[in-house]
């Protein structure tokens, strides 16, 4: 085959093999559902049998017992807002697990005291691998955790509240909030113990704060006491009947994008007009060849530029015969 | 630049194993807010380690052994690396038994202090003596904590670090805690030097020692009834009239009397009803007021009296199962050693440790409750306790039993087309039952591909009508989900899921038609191609001008030759039919060309002789006339025909027309059917 034919056979095959494969391997965003690797939640959804969000149109109209877990990365409409409420105020039990982005936003917007610092909190003697895996023992008994229980968190951060009946866990006095994010302690940093779980009533419903949303990713779930402390927190309204796990506020990657795309180009073409438009494309491309022989032909003019050089000599020799003719 | 396959190939693959960690690094994240566990690094800060160990001395020093315990209870939480865990754990184990030491020395100093102060010398001097073993335990373990500390500085590195160094000052803070500790030590070996002397102070005051004796008129004797003690006080032989004497029962006070003229004393007790086989008894002079100066106190030898009763016995029968929202029968039998139903008695039923009920048993010792079981109930596996408390001479007894809650299943049969037409009216129908019967207003959610559509059972049957409109695809699998909530508690819920075929007709017919077509296009598109390859390459070099194919020659069908377009003739008769179009030639003249054209084309697709571009149509048909056979007179014919017409300056006449014309259809017919 020439070159000519091979490159855009072989670009064509280079991208159908990259979109198979964009369509085909597991989501590697942060906290993803579908995300098998270490920093998605695949175990955790499983185990707690999430159905996974892609828009806030997705939960149900009948929210009691139901759970919705939120992490958001991502700011929210105030469309958005109000479906959580009416879940919250129909007997759902939000969990915001959040520690730098805008849980903030929906905690004001519920007009709650407490919000997330946003400041990382380290605990450099009682923790899990380093001082940014701080570990919680001290729970509030409505927990129900034994005393010997104790979770780690991935890089978290702490609760700011005045409500204290309403704080669920507190983290060691020995750990101190990081203005500047290192592990040392600085003369700014206060020292603990700070709230990093926090529950309110709202209505029939719950919300529940967690400062740290890494305490559930897959590597981070079987540490400690983490898969115990999450269950006691989501069942703490009750047993839930359904979970459901918003994904449509969650850190976009590279990879996401692309899958996202696909979805959409997938819908359109999945639809009355976009399977039209295919077949009307794939007819035009399979009778090109045809309709450009068509053209020249009638158009009486032979090819102006010749391709290589036999074809010259062919076009020569046609010049030559020509002149035999009167 | 002409590029070869193989190196092309080369140049692709060397490009993309280039490109590929770019791609790799475009799909990786972002900077996360969290570390992967897996590959974070192990880090020990020695100072808040050390601080840590300082601040449960500390609690030690300051006597606030519950506030250490509290404390220490975080010591799993600090993270070691495996080199130093066995250190820290030796250390931890050590400290934990310092700090239970020093709790033991302070009961043990305090509880000596409140025996001498009975006079009670021997009992102080055996809580003295235990507390001096463990006070030199605890030394010696302060001692190896000590030194455990420099081991501890080593390990951390901080003996390498300046001596103003945070983490040389806390191993400083450690061993200072450690010193307030072994000063709290002293403490308590001061006080008990201090107490050792009132010890032997008050033995050496002139106090004379007692001897009190006891005795019981029963060796058995059943709960509840009265039972004579009595005895006698002496001092030196002497009796000792007037003194209160104690009867303590497995340690605790149940009797006194007051001692007579004799030194003699005599009461009764009442033998509790703790329904335990045996007792101990001891009798107490403990010197009051005044004769705390002169006597030191005693206690008898002990005396044992074995206690009868009557044991209760139970049986109960429950079912193995309950359900949430039904009833659970509890029923059962309470009676004596020899079967005598036991009328009366209080039985207390527990479920998972709470209580459900409290009932009397029946004139036939017989009991029975019905519980309802919560509707919210968790299944699985749940613990009944039932306890009949005692009553006079019978003891109480309980009895534990474990059943299951769990759900009646769900029996769903389904009836649907299992191929649907799109666009159609597809139903759904089923029937809900359970062991019980059939549901009543269950509520069934089906749901097909997006559409979802909730509906109740009536007498356990329900049905769901769906519209699907026209897709874009030809056929496939939905899927048909089913989930059934029942009304009732008792039932379980059921989802089921299962693929409807579902093809559209319409689809199918343009998908098909519109790859009919392709496939009509790309095969006239490759034969076309073919064709112009064959007569572009030299295969085999025939006559002069000349190529003759090897490709196997067959006579195509008449209504495979397309209709002449001179895109693909050789030169003379394009440009004859160039000259046509653009008016230059007779009408004659193009007749008689186009019915040659034809002609010359079957001649060349039949016989595989191809004209080349400076073969003259004479020339052609002489190459040719070997293979035509049948067809060879009449295309010497038209050949004729054609040349005067090209060539000739008078134009053909209508007979040249017509019979150019038949010279063409004969040579069509000469092809197809092998004879002119």
């Amino acid at each position: 085959m020439e070159a000519r034919k091979l490159l855009p056979a072989l670009t064509a095959i280079t991208i159908v093999a990259l979109l198979v494969l964009i369509w085909f391997f597991p989501p590697t965003g942060d906290f993803r559902a579908g995300n098998p690797f270490w920093n998605g939640y695949s175990q955790f959804s499983s185990s707690f049998n999430a159905s996974a969000l892609s828009s806030m149109n997705g939960l149900p109209a009948n929210s009691s017992g139901a759970i919705l877990v939120e992490v958001p990365y991502a700011p929210f409409t105030s469309g958005d807002l109000s479906k959580i409420r009416q879940f919250v105020a129909g007997g759902g039990t939000l969990v915001l697990m959040d520690d730098y982005g805008y849980g903030n936003q929906i905690l004001e917007y519920f007009r709650l005291d407490v919000s997330f610092s946003g400041v990382p909190l380290i605990d450099p003697l009682f923790h899990y691998k380093n001082d940014f895996f701080p570990r919680i023992s001290d729970f509030a008994s409505l927990l129900n955790l034994t005393s010997t229980a104790y979770f780690a968190m991935d890089r978290g951060t702490t609760l700011l509240t005045n409500d204290s009946s309403g704080v669920l866990a507190w983290s060691s006095s020995f750990s101190f909030l990081s203005q500047d994010g290192s592990s040392v302690k600085s003369a700014d940093d206060t020292l603990g113990p700070f709230p990093v779980a926090y529950y309110t009533r709202i209505d029939k419903g719950m919300i529940i704060a967690v400062a740290d949303p890494s305490i559930v990713i897959n590597s981070m779930i079987g540490v400690d006491s983490n898969y115990a402390f999450i269950n006691n927190v989501i069942n703490l309204n009750g047993n839930h009947v359904a979970m459901y796990f918003d994904q449509s506020h969650l850190p976009v990657g590279t990879l996401d994008n692309a899958k996202q795309t696909l979805d959409i180009a997938y819908s359109v073409a999945s639809s009355p007009f976009g399977a039209a438009a295919i077949l009307v494309a794939l007819l035009a491309v399979s009778t090109l060849p045809l309709w450009r022989k068509k053209n020249s032909v009638s158009a009486g003019a032979p090819n102006p530029k010749p391709r290589n050089r036999e074809d010259e000599d062919h076009d020569k020799s046609k010049g030559e015969m020509n002149a035999n003719i009167p | 630049m002409k590029l070869s396959i193989a190196k092309f190939t080369a140049i692709f693959i060397f490009l993309m194993v280039l490109v590929s960690p770019l791609s790799y690094v475009c799909a990786e994240l972002q900077f996360p807010p969290h570390d992967d566990p897996g590959s974070a690094p192990v880090n020990v800060d020695p100072v808040f380690l050390m601080n840590y160990y300082s601040s449960l001395f500390q609690f030690i020093s300051k006597s606030d052994y519950s506030g250490f315990k509290e404390l220490f209870a975080s010591n799993d939480l600090t993270f070691l690396p495996a080199s130093l865990q066995g250190l820290f754990n030796s250390f931890s184990a050590e400290l934990n038994r310092a700090n239970s030491n020093m709790q033991q020395i302070d009961q043990l100093l305090t509880n000596s202090s409140s025996l001498l102060d009975q006079n009670r010398r021997s009992e102080a001097n055996q809580t003295l003596y235990e507390a001096s073993i463990t006070i030199g335990g605890t030394e010696i373990i302060l001692n190896q904590l000590g030194n455990t500390t420099l081991s501890i500085g080593d390990q951390l590195g901080v003996t390498t670090t300046p001596a103003n160094s945070p983490s040389r000052q806390a191993l400083a803070g450690l061993q200072n805690s450690i010193k307030t500790v072994q000063n709290q030590l002293n403490n308590y070996l001061m006080l008990f030097q201090t107490l050792m002397t009132r010890y032997y102070a008050t033995s050496d005051n002139g106090t004379t020692a007692t001897s009190i004796m006891l005795q019981l008129n029963v060796s058995v004797a059943s709960v509840g009834t009265n039972v004579a003690f009595y005895g006698r006080l002496t001092s030196n032989g002497s009796s000792l009239p007037g003194r209160n004497a104690t009867l303590l029962l497995d340690g605790n006070i149940i009797a006194s009397a007051v001692t007579d003229s004799n030194g003699s004393y005599s009461s009764y007790f009442s033998v509790p009803f703790d329904y335990v086989r045996q007792v101990m008894l001891f009798a107490l002079f403990i010197p009051e007021g005044i004769d705390a100066l002169d006597y030191i106190s005693s206690i008898s030898e002990p005396v044992y009296l074995n206690v009868l009763y009557k044991t209760t016995n139970i049986e109960v029968n429950i079912p193995n199962t309950g359900y949430p929202g039904l009833t659970f029968p509890i029923q059962g039998n309470v009676t004596s050693d020899n079967g005598t139903p036991l009328e009366g008695r209080t039985i207390s039923i527990y479920i998972d440790n709470t209580t459900i009920v409290d009932l009397y048993s029946g004139s036939h010792g017989d009991f029975s409750s019905n519980y309802a079981i919560p509707a919210n109930s968790i299944t699985g596996s749940h613990q009944l306790n039932i306890y009949v408390a005692p009553q006079g001479t019978f003891a109480g007894t309980s009895l534990s039993e474990t059943f299951s809650i769990d759900r009646y299943p769900l029996n769903l049969t389904l009836s649907y087309p299992p191929t649907v037409y799109l666009p159609t009216s597809f139903t759904v129908e089923g029937n809900v039952s359970s062991a019980l019967g059939r549901l009543d207003n269950a509520t069934v959610t089906i749901s097909v591909g997006n559409t979802t559509k909730i509906v109740k059972t009536v007498d356990g049957s329900f049905s769901a009508t769906f519209d699907l409109p026209l897709s874009p695809w030809p056929a496939g699998n939905q899927l048909l989900s089913i989930t059934v909530e029942p009304a009732e508690p008792w039932h379980a819920s059921l989802e089921v899921s299962n693929n409807v075929f579902v093809w559209s007709p319409i689809a199918v017919t343009a998908i098909s038609g519109a790859s009919l077509l392709i496939v009509a296009f790309s095969i006239l598109w490759i034969r076309r191609n073919r064709l112009s390859r064959k007569s572009s390459s030299p295969v085999e070099q025939g006559a002069e001008g000349t190529v003759i194919s090897q490709a196997p020659l067959e006579p195509p069908m008449p209504s495979e030759i397309p209709a002449f377009d001179g895109g693909d003739l050789a030169l003379p008769v394009a440009k004859s039919i160039q000259n046509i179009q653009i008016g230059l030639l007779s009408s004659e003249r193009q007749k008689v060309i186009q019915s040659y054209a034809r002609a010359w084309r079957l001649v060349e697709r039949t016989t595989g002789v191809l004209m080349e571009p400076n073969t003259t149509i004479n020339e052609f048909l002489q190459i040719a006339s070997a293979r035509l056979n049948g067809a060879k007179d009449p295309f010497s014919c038209l050949t004729a025909l054609a040349e005067r017409s090209l060539y000739s300056q008078f134009d053909p006449v209508l007979e040249d027309v017509s019979l150019a014309e038949t010279y063409s259809r004969t040579i069509e017919e000469a092809f197809k059917y092998g004879s002119a």
